[in-house]
């Protein structure tokens, strides 16, 4: 199971986050989740992911800040932005 | 020549003109209309007959009355002056015989004189007690003494004495003269000579003179009335052409020329009315075109008008567009999240799977419309670049031609050579292009032409849509370009096209306007401003 990819999800809203979860985990990646962007860098500064998929639009911290952070830190990371 | 009539400050010139040669005293002015001038005319033209022909028979009339009674004076006495130069030389012929008491010579004389001249009715020589000596004609009255008051007063007469008589046979108007005979040197009367002397000569030469004058009156007053007649014709022909060229005036044809063919002062009354119409002609010439051009400039403020509420309205739609697709495309992304994993978990082939797939589909369109509403409402900064639009048309031929193929649309494509290059982003004129043509192919499901062509149109580019389908109505015109607004059946269009459209046009300075016909067609014609310095077709093969 471990060589599983694993994604990052920085979503806010709630349902998305989890229907999102759902599908990425039947296609067999493992979806770590994270409500903010704040959350997000926080656990992206605890493990590395395979991909991140960020919302872009979000209270406080948003998904530029999550990829300027990554730009800084994971320059090789990708990323995917979702956009209303 | 002007007179202010009454309060209304209106201006007969004519009338005033005529007033002041004053032969239009009776014409009331102020409610003369226009037709009432035939009468005016007709009767200044009688006017000057009657009073020329008056001062004629006037005239003619003392002529011939002082003519006649000088005339007459004048006959009368020279009979006078002939009856009493008879008379002395009656007596001069009888004195001696009368003083000889020779009475046969007496009659002998008396008797020659009366055969002699017809205007001698009698001739009588009185001795001096009044007995008769001699008497023409008549022996038997010879020693008689006439006692009649004429011969009474003829004996008593001391000199040549004239009295007018009526002469007895004839009942015709006469003179007896009576002369004394003196005897020289003494103062005895010795007798007296008398004379009858008939008028009737001098009254037929006076009769005759006067039936000549009043020939020669009457001639000379048919002369003077034909004169005067041919004379207020050509007077008064001027003043009703005048009339009639100002009356036409009156009526509003300003084109005509006031014309009249008299060099007096009816010609300069004409020449005055020709530069007044020539004068209103350009006056009403030059109205004509400051009107056009205030109207022209009125459209062009209506139109801008137009444009900026569109704009302004546009604007307004875009912001709200932009919120709400915003907040839609949320919800949308969750429940086609959730469809897509209750599907993953249904059996592919059960009716529950169908269904989940049509609700995938309309999510999907939601999507789309709000994929349009973006871009419309947040419109990218496209690269503005010198483009030459027939490349781009002739880029798209291809793809055009296949969608008309497709619709049963004869498509035509007519390119101006050497079009000036215009500042757009391509792909925005590409999409422009597009739209317009998608909406052109709706609006002929039966099939039909479709023109698309370009040309230049002073400082534009034009580029013109022209199809042959169903039109647009009067009042669907001025939405048109409105976000949302769409005619089409569902799912065929949610009306953002010609929004988008308008809104890249506009940005590139440009301009769209539509002309349609219901059942004819349309026209769209789009506007974008020429480059002057980069002329020729760039990448124009």
């Amino acid at each position: 199971m471990a060589n599983r990819p694993e994604i990052l999800l920085i979503e806010d809203e709630a349902n998305l986050r989890h229907n999102l979860t759902v599908l990425l985990e039947s296609e067999g990646y493992r979806v770590s989740c994270a409500k903010d962007g704040a959350e997000g860098i926080r656990k992206l500064q605890e493990a590395s992911f395979d991909l991140v998929i960020t919302d872009v639009v979000m209270p406080q911290v948003d998904g530029f800040q999550v990829m300027e952070y990554l730009k800084d830190q994971v320059p090789d990371a990708v990323v995917v932005a979702i956009i209303a | 020549v002007q007179c202010r009539v009454g309060k209304r400050s209106q201006t007969f010139p004519l009338i005033a003109a005529i007033r002041d040669l004053g032969l239009a005293r009776q014409c009331t002015v102020p409610n003369l209309p226009l037709h009432a001038f035939p009468f005016i005319r007709g009767s200044l033209r009688a006017k000057f007959i009657i009073v020329i022909v008056s001062l004629q028979v006037a005239l003619m009339a003392t002529v011939t009355v002082v003519v006649d009674r000088n005339q007459h004076e004048a006959i009368m006495q020279q009979a006078r002056l002939r009856a009493l130069s008879l008379a002395e030389s009656l007596a001069t012929l009888s004195e001696g015989y009368l003083l000889g008491y020779n009475f046969a010579k007496l009659e002998q004389v008396a008797e020659r004189l009366t055969a002699h001249d017809p205007d001698v009715v009698y001739s009588v020589a009185h001795l001096h007690d009044g007995v008769v000596a001699a008497y023409s004609g008549r022996d038997d009255l010879q020693g008689t003494i006439l006692d009649d008051p004429i011969s009474r007063r003829a004996l008593q007469a001391p000199a040549p004495l004239v009295q007018e008589i009526v002469i007895p046979e004839t009942q015709e108007p006469g003179y007896d003269v009576a002369i004394p005979v003196i005897v020289p040197g003494g103062a005895k009367k010795w007798g007296t000579l008398r004379l009858g002397f008939s008028l009737k000569r001098a009254y037929s030469l006076i009769h005759e003179t006067r039936r000549a004058l009043l020939w020669l009156s009457l001639g000379a007053i048919i002369c003077g009335t034909s004169l005067a007649i041919v004379l207020a014709m050509r007077i008064s022909r001027p003043v009703g052409d005048l009339v009639a060229a100002v009356q036409e005036l009156a009526q509003g044809s300003y084109n005509r020329p006031v014309q009249v063919a008299a060099r007096d002062e009816i010609g300069y009354l004409a020449h005055a009315f020709e530069q007044m119409r020539i004068s209103l002609l350009r006056h009403l010439q030059c109205e004509a075109e400051e009107r056009r051009r205030l109207e022209e400039s009125n459209r062009k403020l209506r139109d801008t008008q137009q444009q900026l509420i569109q704009s302004e309205r546009m604007a307004a739609i875009g912001k709200v567009a932009a919120r709400v697709a915003h907040e839609v495309n949320n919800p949308l992304a969750i429940i086609k999240t959730a469809v897509r994993i209750i599907r993953n978990q249904s059996p592919p082939a059960s009716p529950t799977t169908s269904s989940l797939q049509m609700i995938e589909e309309e999510i999907s369109r939601i999507a789309r419309i709000i994929q349009e509403l973006l871009e419309f409402s947040r419109p990218t900064t496209p690269v503005q670049e010198l483009v030459q639009v027939n490349t781009i048309i002739r880029d798209l031929d291809p793809l055009l031609e296949q969608g008309c193929r497709e619709k049963h649309i004869t498509l035509k494509i007519i390119l101006e050579p050497d079009l000036p290059l215009v500042i757009i982003s391509s792909d925005q004129l590409k999409q422009v292009i597009f739209n317009m043509v998608r909406n052109a192919e709706d609006a002929m499901p039966q099939g039909g032409d479709l023109v698309i062509c370009t040309a230049q149109r002073g400082q534009w580019v034009e580029l013109g849509i022209v199809d042959t389908g169903c039109g647009i109505p009067a009042e669907h015109l001025e939405h048109i370009f409105d976000p949302f607004f769409t005619t089409k059946r569902r799912g065929r269009g949610v009306g953002l096209g010609l929004s988008v459209s308008f809104g890249i046009v506009t940005a590139a300075s440009g301009h769209i306007d539509v002309e349609s016909e219901v059942g004819k067609g349309s026209r769209l014609r789009v506007r974008l401003p020429a480059v002057q310095e980069a002329h020729g077709e760039m990448n124009d093969g």
